[in-house]
C-alpha cells in the first residue's frame, strides 16, 4: 500500500480559516470537493491560506469531514464504496438537530458544494414529506404570515393538495 | 451568560427554514412530489412566493385525475399557469398523462387549449426542458399549428425536448434549429414526413424517436455532437409505421450508441454507416430483418464495447460473424435456423455472453464455447432443439474468470456435461425440457460456487417415483456444496419431491453443505405442507434458514411449523429459521411463541 503512495505526486495542503479564527488544514483534493474553493484555487493559484468569513469553524469543520470522506472514496470507485458512501450519509444526516442543518445547508451553499447541498435538502425535504401544513409549521415553527382569509383562497385555487 | 441562554432560548423558536435563500428552498420544493411542494405554498407569505417562482412545473395528469373531473382538470392547468410570477427562466415544465383516457369529442377542444396553452407558456417564459406527452386511447388529435412549430423547433433557450402524441398535420418537415438543445425525444408523433437536425443545433447529444408513423427520412448533418440515435418503431396499430425510413447519418464521428427497433435497414446501409461511426461503443439491433449478414471487424470501431442482435418475433436467417476484438457485452437472441453465428473472434475480451440460440449444434458449441478469458458472465438459452437421440456429446466446458453462469440451453443440458470453473460463484439452472431416464449428468469444478437456483418444470412422464428420485438426488448433489441453494418447483411437479421413509434412511441427503435453502412454488395446498416441511430439512440437514415463498399466506404451514418448534417465520415469504428465539410475523403482526 506504501509503495504505490511513493509514485503519486504529493499532494498540496490548503489552510482554511473560518469566521471564529479556527483554522483547517486539508489536503487541496478534499478542500475542492468544494466549488467554492476549487475556484479560489484555480484563480489565485499560490494563495495556501483561505479565509471563510461567513462560515463558523463548527459548521467547516463538518463540512470538511463530509469532504473528506467523498474525496477519498473517488480514487477507487467501485461499487463496494458507493454503497459505503451512501451509509455513510446516512449517518451523517441522521441525528442532524434543526439549528445544525441549517447551518450546514448555509455553509455548504455558500461554498458551492453541490453534492453535500443535494444531500442536506433530501434530509430537509424528507422532514416535510407526508406531512399536513400544520404539522409541517409545527416542525420548522413557521408562523402563518397571511391575512384572514388569504390561505383559504390559496388552498381553494389547489383544493387537490389539500385533501 | 444570561446574554447566552436567551440566545438558544431564541433558537430553539426561531423558524430556521423560512431563513434559508431562495435557491435552498426551490431546490427542497423540485425534491418533493409536485402536491408536497404545493402544500409547501400556504406555510406563509414567504413560501406562497416561492412556490410561485419555482422554476419547475410539473402536471402528473394521472395523479391530478383523482381529483378533478377532466374538464376541472384542464381548467386546472390552464389556471395555474395563469397565475404563475413570470419568473425569467423556467427549468422544466412537464404535463403528462401516460394511462391513455378515453377522451371522447367534447373534450378534445379543451384538451387542445390546454395543450396549446402549455407551449405557449413554455416558449414565453423561455423554458430550458420541455415534457409534454398527453395520451388518449385514440390517434393523438392535438395538431401542433404552424407558427407553433416554427417557434418552438427554433427556440433560443430549449434543452430538452420531448413531444409525444402529438399530430403534426402529415407531411410535416421538421427543421431543427434550437442552438441549446441536447435531446430531443418524440414518441407517437404522426403525421411528420421527415426530421432534419441542422448545424445551427450545435450541441446536440441524444435523439430518440420512437412510434413515429409515416417518417421517410431522418437526417443530421454531418460533424455534429450527436453521441446518441435511437429509432424504435413497435407497430401499434394507431402508429403504424413504416420502418422504410431513409437515415441519413453520415459521418457522426462523434456517435456512441446506434439503437435501432423494427427498422428497415439494408446490409449495405449497415456496413457504409458502421464503418464510419469511429467512436461506436453500443450498437444494439433489434428485429431488423431486412439484415442477412452483418460482420463486424472492429477495424474502423476501435472502441465498440457493446453489440446486440435480436430477433424475438420471427427467425432472422442472419449470418453474424463478430471479430471484433474490443468488444465486451454480446448479445444475441435469434431462433434462426441454422444458427450462422461466428464470435471466434472476440473471445479473449469478452466480459458477458448473452445467447438465445436454439439450433445450434454439437460441432458449433466445441467450436464457440471455448476460450474465453475474460468472460464473467454467460447466459445460454434455448429450448427447441432437435436432440439426436441414438448418440449423446460430450461437452467439456472451461471458463478462467467466470463468475456467473445461467444454463438453459437444451441442446447443451442434454449432453454430458462438464463444466470447469474455478472462480464461479452463482449458477442459474433451467432444464427446459424437464429431467428424463435418460438426462445426463451434469458435472461442476467449480470450488467456489455459493449460489445455486434450479427451475424445474417437469419430469418425464413415465419415469416411476425410485428412479426419478434417484436422478433427482443425482442433480441436487451437484449443488451440494453451495452455501445458497433455491428451488424454483412448478407446483404440477413438486409431489414429486416425497421423498419415502425408507428413501431417506438409506439415502445421503444431497445438499449436505448447503446454509440457506429456498423453496419456492406459486401454490402449496395445506395438505403438502408436513411432507415439504420434511423434504426440506431431509435435503438440507444443516440449516441456517429455510424459507418458503408462497404467493398467498398459508396458515397451515404455520401450524405444522409452530408443531415442530422450527421457528421464525415471516409472511410471505416464510422465513423458518432453526434457532432459540420463536416469533411469527404475520400480515404485520408478531406473535411470540416459547
Amino acid at each position: 500500500m506504501s509503495s504505490s503512495s511513493t509514485t503519486t505526486t504529493t499532494t498540496r495542503l490548503l489552510m482554511l480559516k473560518a469566521s471564529d479564527g479556527v483554522t483547517f488544514e486539508v489536503e487541496e483534493a478534499v478542500a475542492t470537493k468544494l466549488g467554492a474553493i476549487n475556484n479560489m484555487v484555480e484563480e489565485e493559484g499560490s494563495e495556501d491560506l483561505i479565509c471563510l468569513p461567513n462560515v463558523n469553524g463548527k459548521f467547516l469543520g463538518m463540512v470538511l469531514e463530509w469532504c473528506k470522506k467523498h474525496a477519498n472514496n473517488n480514487t477507487n470507485s467501485d461499487k463496494g464504496n458507493d454503497e459505503v458512501n451512501k451509509w455513510w450519509d446516512k449517518e451523517f444526516v441522521m441525528d442532524l438537530d434543526q439549528n445544525t442543518l441549517y447551518h450546514l445547508l448555509m455553509a455548504a451553499d455558500y461554498l458551492s458544494g453541490t453534492e453535500l447541498v443535494d444531500l442536506l435538502t433530501e434530509k430537509v425535504a424528507s422532514m416535510i414529506r407526508g406531512k399536513k401544513v400544520e404539522e409541517i409549521r409545527e416542525t420548522f415553527k413557521i408562523k402563518s404570515d397571511f391575512l384572514p382569509g388569504q390561505e383559504e383562497e390559496i388552498r381553494k385555487k389547489n383544493s387537490w393538495a389539500f385533501e | 451568560m444570561a446574554r447566552r441562554i436567551l440566545r438558544m432560548r431564541m433558537m430553539d423558536v426561531e423558524d430556521l427554514l423560512s431563513e434559508l435563500p431562495e435557491e435552498v428552498i426551490h431546490h427542497i420544493m423540485y425534491s418533493l412530489p409536485t402536491l408536497e411542494a404545493t402544500r409547501m405554498s400556504v406555510l406563509s407569505k414567504r413560501f406562497f412566493s416561492m412556490w410561485r417562482s419555482l422554476p419547475v412545473i410539473d402536471f402528473d395528469l394521472d395523479q391530478l385525475r383523482s381529483h378533478y373531473s377532466a374538464k376541472d382538470l384542464i381548467d386546472f392547468v390552464v389556471r395555474s399557469l395563469e397565475r404563475r410570477r413570470n419568473y425569467g427562466v423556467l427549468q422544466r415544465l412537464r404535463v403528462s398523462s401516460v394511462r391513455g383516457y378515453d377522451d371522447n369529442d367534447d373534450k378534445s377542444l379543451l384538451i387542445k387549449d390546454m395543450l396549446e396553452s402549455v407551449i405557449n407558456f413554455a416558449i414565453r417564459n423561455k423554458t430550458e426542458e420541455l415534457d409534454l406527452d398527453y395520451s388518449t386511447t385514440r390517434k393523438p388529435f392535438y395538431l401542433l399549428p404552424m407558427p407553433i412549430k416554427s417557434l418552438l423547433f427554433s427556440s433560443k433557450c430549449l434543452k430538452s425536448l420531448r413531444l409525444g402524441n402529438i399530430y403534426f398535420g402529415g407531411h410535416y418537415n421538421l427543421i431543427l434549429t434550437c442552438p441549446l438543445i441536447e435531446d430531443l425525444k418524440l414518441r407517437r408523433c404522426i403525421g411528420l414526413k421527415s426530421i432534419e437536425i441542422t448545424s445551427a443545433a450545435q450541441l446536440i447529444r441524444a435523439v430518440n424517436f420512437t412510434d413515429c408513423a409515416s417518417l421517410e427520412s431522418i437526417r443530421i448533418e454531418p460533424h455534429s455532437s450527436l453521441q446518441s440515435f435511437t429509432c424504435k418503431c413497435s407497430g401499434h396499430e394507431y402508429y403504424h409505421v413504416s420502418c422504410d425510413t431513409n437515415f441519413n447519418l453520415a459521418s457522426l464521428e462523434s456517435l456512441k450508441h446506434l439503437h435501432l427497433v423494427s427498422v428497415n435497414i439494408t446490409d449495405e446501409w449497415l456496413d457504409y454507416h458502421v464503418s464510419r461511426f469511429v467512436g461506436l461503443e453500443s450498437l444494439v439491433l433489434e428485429d431488423c430483418r431486412k439484415i442477412k449478414n452483418i460482420l463486424i471487424t472492429g477495424e474502423n470501431n476501435k472502441s465498440l464495447r457493446k453489440f446486440v442482435f435480436r430477433c424475438r418475433t420471427t427467425p432472422s436467417d442472419a449470418n453474424v460473424r463478430i471479430a471484433a476484438p474490443s468488444i465486451e457485452h454480446l448479445r444475441i437472441d435469434d431462433d434462426g435456423y441454422p444458427a450462422k453465428l461466428n464470435i471466434s473472434g472476440c473471445k479473449s475480451t469478452l466480459r458477458s455472453l448473452c445467447l438465445t440460440l436454439c439450433t445450434v449444434n454439437d460441432e458449433w458449441i466445441r467450436k464457440n464455447l471455448s476460450g474465453f478469458r475474460s468472460l464473467e458472465k454467460f447466459r445460454f438459452r434455448g429450448r427447441s432443439v432437435k436432440v439426436p437421440l441414438f448418440e449423446k456429446a460430450k461437452h467439456k466446458l472451461y471458463f478462467d474468470s467466470l463468475k456467473e453462469l445461467d444454463l438453459g440451453s437444451e441442446l447443451l443440458l442434454s449432453s454430458e456435461l462438464e463444466i470447469e470453473a474455478p472462480n464461479l460463484e452463482s449458477i442459474t439452472y433451467t432444464p427446459f425440457r424437464g429431467i428424463d431416464a435418460d438426462s445426463a449428468p451434469l458435472r461442476l469444478i467449480c470450488p467456489n460456487l455459493t449460489d445455486a437456483r434450479l427451475s424445474l418444470q417437469r419430469f418425464g412422464k413415465n419415469l416411476d417415483d425410485p428412479v426419478l428420485h434417484k436422478i433427482l438426488i443425482e442433480l441436487l448433489r451437484s449443488f451440494g456444496h453451495c452455501k445458497t441453494c433455491s428451488l424454483f418447483v412448478y407446483p404440477p411437479i413438486l409431489d414429486k419431491f416425497q421423498f419415502s421413509e425408507h428413501e431417506r434412511k438409506t439415502l445421503i441427503p444431497p445438499l449436505y453443505e448447503v446454509k440457506h435453502l429456498i423453496v419456492s412454488s406459486s401454490s402449496i395446498s395445506p395438505k403438502d405442507v408436513p411432507w415439504l416441511v420434511d423434504t426440506s430439512l431431509w435435503l438440507v440437514p444443516h440449516p441456517e434458514t429455510v424459507s418458503f415463498k408462497l404467493h398467498e399466506n398459508n396458515h397451515n404451514m404455520i401450524t405444522e411449523i409452530k408443531k415442530r418448534k422450527i421457528v421464525y417465520l415471516v409472511a410471505p415469504p416464510f422465513l423458518l429459521n432453526v434457532g432459540d428465539i420463536v416469533y411469527l410475523k404475520l400480515h404485520g403482526r408478531t406473535w411470540m411463541t416459547a
